[in-house]
C-alpha cells in the first residue's frame, strides 16, 4: 500500500530528524533554493541579529556588500560605533518590515526623505535611525547630508547585489499620526519628544506586513531584476512591548507573525528563500542553550551554530565552494597605523535603549 | 647659563627640522629674541625614543649618542622642564594624507563625513605618532607646547594622495582652514599650540609649492623635506605664536 509518506526523506520525520539525533546533530534544516557562492554578491540589512550574517560571511571569505564603507582614518574599533561596516550601508537597524519599505521608497525612488529630525541637547538625530552618529549630528545639515549618502548607498547595494538578506526583527513600532511614517525607536527614548497627539503605537497584521514586503521587494526587483532575497527572523525576544500584553506573548506573536510572512512570501515567490535562523535559536528542540542567562540575546555558539547551518546546508545541496575568498579587499592606505585594532564583537542594538525605561 | 631675559627654546624634530637649523644656520630668521636649542635626529632613530621620568629619552645608548650628536649642548636627552617653551617640527606627524582625505570629503558631492567624523580622524591620526603623546606629556608638565606638523609634500607624479582624493586638489584656503581648525582643536585639548603650514606655502588644494622643496629634490625624488625658506617662515610663525618681538629685544640687548 502506498502514500505520501512512504517515501519522505528521515528529515520529514521527527523521530528520525530531531529525537533520535542530538540538537547539534540536526541537520538540512534549510533547503536553499539557490546558490551562494563566495563571488556572490550579498547585501545585508535588518535587525541586530542580521549583523552576525555579515560578520560571518566576511570571516569565510565571502563578496559582502560594504556600500558605505568607514572612511580611511577612522580607527577599526570605532567603525560599529558609527555603524560602519555593521549592515552594507549605514541605516542602523531596520527592525520592521515598514521601515525597509521606507528606506527602500525613499533611495529607489523619488520619494524624498522627510524633514523629520530630532533634537537633544544641541544635537540632532536622524529619528530613522537615532543611533548612526554616537551623541548626534552638529546639525539637520549633517543629518540631511549623511542621509544623501545613505540612499545612495542603499540604491547602489541593491542594484549591484546577487543576493538581499533581510533580517525581521521586530512587528512593533511608533509611527506618525499624520504622515503614517515609522520611526527606529520609540519618540522619546533615543532623542526626540514623545507626542501622544501624534505618534502612535502600530503592531500590524500579517496582511499589512506582507503589503509592505512586498511593496519593498517590488522596488527592489525593478531596480534589480535577477536579485534574489534571503529572509530571516531574528530569535531575539523583544527588549519591551507597548501592545499591554506580556512581552513574552508580545514576542511569541510578533515572531509568528514575521515567521509566517516570510514563509509565505518564500513559497510565494521564487526568488525569495527563507533560512531558519529562528527556528535553529529559539525551537525547544535547542532548549534555549544558545541563549544568553537574560534569555534574550544569543550567544557565540548560537551565533556560530547558524552560521555553520547556512554554510552546511549551502554545501550540501551544491558543491562546497572552495575558491578562494571574494571578499572584495578595500585599499587602505591607513592614514596612520591602526595600534589599537581591538576586535569588537559588540552587537549594536538601538533597540536595547528601551532597557533604560524598564522599571 | 641661559639669559633669564630670553625663552628658552628648544626644536625638537626629525629630519623635517632641518629645514629650520638652515635657516637658523643661515640667518634667515632672527634668533636673538631666544635661548635656542636644537634636539632632534632622523626619524629612524624615533622608534628608539620613550617618555620616561618626564623626559623624552633614548632607549640605548647609541640613539642617545646620535641625539646629543646634533644638540648643542650635547644632551643625551630632552627635559622639557629645561625651556620655556618645547616646538615640535615635523616629529613624524604627517599631514598630506589625512588633510587629503577630509579636504575630498568637503568637496565632494557623493562623500560626506560629519564633524564628529572629521575630528575623530584628526583625534586618532595625532594619536598614532608617539611624538604626538610626548607633546601632550610635556603640555602637562606645564612647559608651553608648540607644534609644526610635517609640511605637505611636495605634488609628484602619480601621486597617491592626489590620485585617491583628486577633489582635494582644489581645495582652497578656506578649505583648508576649516580642517586646521580641527587640527589646532584637537591639538589644543590636549594644550598643545598648533603652527599650521602658511597659506601663501601651499598649491593644489594640500601640497606644498615646489619653490620650498629641498635642494635637488626630483634628483633625489625626496617630495617631503623643505628648504631653509620654509623653515624660516616656521621659525616666524613660532616666534609669532611665542610674541617675541625681534625688533624690541634686539634693541634692548
Amino acid at each position: 500500500m502506498s502514500h505520501p509518506y512512504k517515501d519522505l526523506p528521515p528529515k520529514a520525520f521527527w523521530r528520525s530528524a530531531v529525537s533520535d539525533r542530538s540538537a547539534f546533530q540536526i541537520k538540512e534544516l534549510w533547503d536553499p533554493k539557490y546558490r551562494i557562492r563566495k563571488r556572490t554578491r550579498i547585501a545585508t540589512a535588518g535587525s541586530c541579529f542580521a549583523q552576525h550574517f555579515s560578520k560571518a560571511l566576511v570571516a569565510r571569505g565571502y563578496h559582502w556588500v560594504n556600500a558605505e564603507p568607514a572612511p580611511e582614518g577612522l580607527p577599526d574599533h570605532r567603525h560599529a560605533d558609527y555603524h560602519f561596516g555593521t549592515f552594507s550601508f549605514r541605516t542602523g537597524n531596520i527592525y520592521t518590515v515598514k521601515m525597509l519599505r521606507q528606506w527602500m521608497e525613499w533611495a529607489l525612488t523619488d520619494t524624498p526623505m522627510p524633514e523629520v529630525f530630532w533634537h537633544r541637547e544641541n544635537r540632532v538625530y536622524d529619528p530613522f535611525r537615532p543611533a548612526i552618529e554616537p551623541g548626534g549630528f552638529a546639525s539637520e545639515d549633517e543629518v540631511r547630508a549623511s542621509r544623501r549618502i545613505t540612499l545612495a548607498a542603499i540604491s547602489e547595494a541593491v542594484r549591484n547585489c546577487d543576493v538581499f538578506v533581510f533580517t525581521m526583527g521586530l512587528t512593533e513600532g511608533w509611527r506618525d499620526r499624520e504622515s503614517d511614517l515609522e520611526f527606529a525607536i520609540c519618540p522619546g527614548t533615543a532623542a526626540g519628544d514623545f507626542d501622544t497627539a501624534r505618534h502612535v503605537f502600530a503592531n500590524p497584521t500579517i496582511r499589512q506586513i506582507q503589503r509592505d514586503l512586498r511593496a519593498a521587494l517590488k522596488l527592489m526587483r525593478q531596480a534589480n531584476p535577477t536579485l534574489q532575497v534571503l529572509l530571516t527572523v531574528s530569535p531575539v525576544p523583544l527588549v519591551a512591548t507597548a501592545s499591554g500584553q506580556h512581552v513574552l506573548t508580545a514576542t511569541s506573536f510578533s515572531k509568528a507573525t514575521l515567521r509566517a510572512v516570510a514563509g509565505e512570501m518564500a513559497i510565494a515567490a521564487a526568488y525569495v528563500d527563507y533560512f531558519p535562523s529562528f527556528e535553529i535559536i529559539s525551537n525547544p528542540v535547542f532548549r534555549g542553550m544558545f541563549y544568553a542567562p537574560n534569555q534574550r540575546n544569543v550567544d557565540q555558539t548560537g551565533v556560530d551554530f547558524v552560521m555553520q547551518s547556512f554554510f552546511e546546508c549551502q554545501a550540501a545541496k551544491f558543491q562546497p565552494d572552495t575558491t578562494a575568498s571574494d571578499q572584495p579587499v578595500r585599499p587602505r592606505r591607513a592614514v596612520q597605523t591602526d595600534k589599537t585594532a581591538d576586535e569588537q564583537d559588540d552587537i549594536r542594538c538601538e533597540e536595547e535603549i528601551l532597557n533604560a525605561f524598564a522599571k | 647659563m641661559p639669559s633669564p631675559s630670553k625663552p628658552r627654546l628648544c626644536v625638537f624634530g626629525d629630519s623635517h627640522y632641518a629645514a629650520v637649523k638652515r635657516a637658523v644656520d643661515e640667518q634667515l630668521v632672527d634668533t636673538s629674541g631666544v635661548d635656542l636649542e636644537f634636539w632632534g635626529h632622523a626619524g629612524n632613530r624615533f622608534r628608539f625614543l620613550e617618555w620616561k621620568d618626564d623626559c623624552i629619552r633614548p632607549i640605548d645608548d647609541f640613539t642617545a649618542k646620535r641625539f646629543a650628536k646634533f644638540n648643542e649642548k650635547q644632551r643625551r636627552f630632552l627635559d622639557p622642564r629645561d625651556f620655556d617653551a618645547i616646538v615640535f617640527v615635523g616629529s613624524r606627524l604627517r599631514t598630506t594624507r589625512v588633510f587629503a582625505l577630509l579636504l575630498d570629503a568637503r568637496l565632494s558631492d557623493d562623500k560626506f563625513l560629519s564633524q564628529q567624523l572629521e575630528h575623530e580622524i584628526v583625534r586618532h591620526h595625532l594619536e598614532g605618532e608617539l611624538t604626538y603623546h610626548f607633546a601632550r606629556n610635556i603640555a602637562a608638565l606645564n612647559v608651553r607646547v608648540l607644534f609644526s606638523p610635517v609640511s605637505f609634500d611636495i605634488k609628484s607624479t602619480p601621486n597617491d594622495a592626489a590620485d585617491v582624493y583628486a577633489k582635494a586638489l582644489a581645495a582652497k584656503e578656506t578649505d583648508r582652514r576649516g580642517v586646521w581648525k580641527i587640527v589646532a582643536h584637537e591639538m589644543g585639548q590636549d594644550g598643545i599650540e598648533l603652527i599650521p603650514q602658511r597659506a601663501v606655502t601651499v598649491t593644489d588644494g594640500c601640497f606644498t609649492k615646489a619653490k620650498y622643496a629641498t635642494d635637488r629634490y626630483v634628483e633625489r625624488n625626496d617630495y617631503t623635506h623643505k628648504n631653509a625658506a620654509y623653515g624660516a617662515l616656521v621659525f616666524q610663525d613660532v616666534l609669532k605664536v611665542l610674541k617675541v618681538d625681534q625688533d624690541q629685544i634686539s634693541k634692548s640687548a
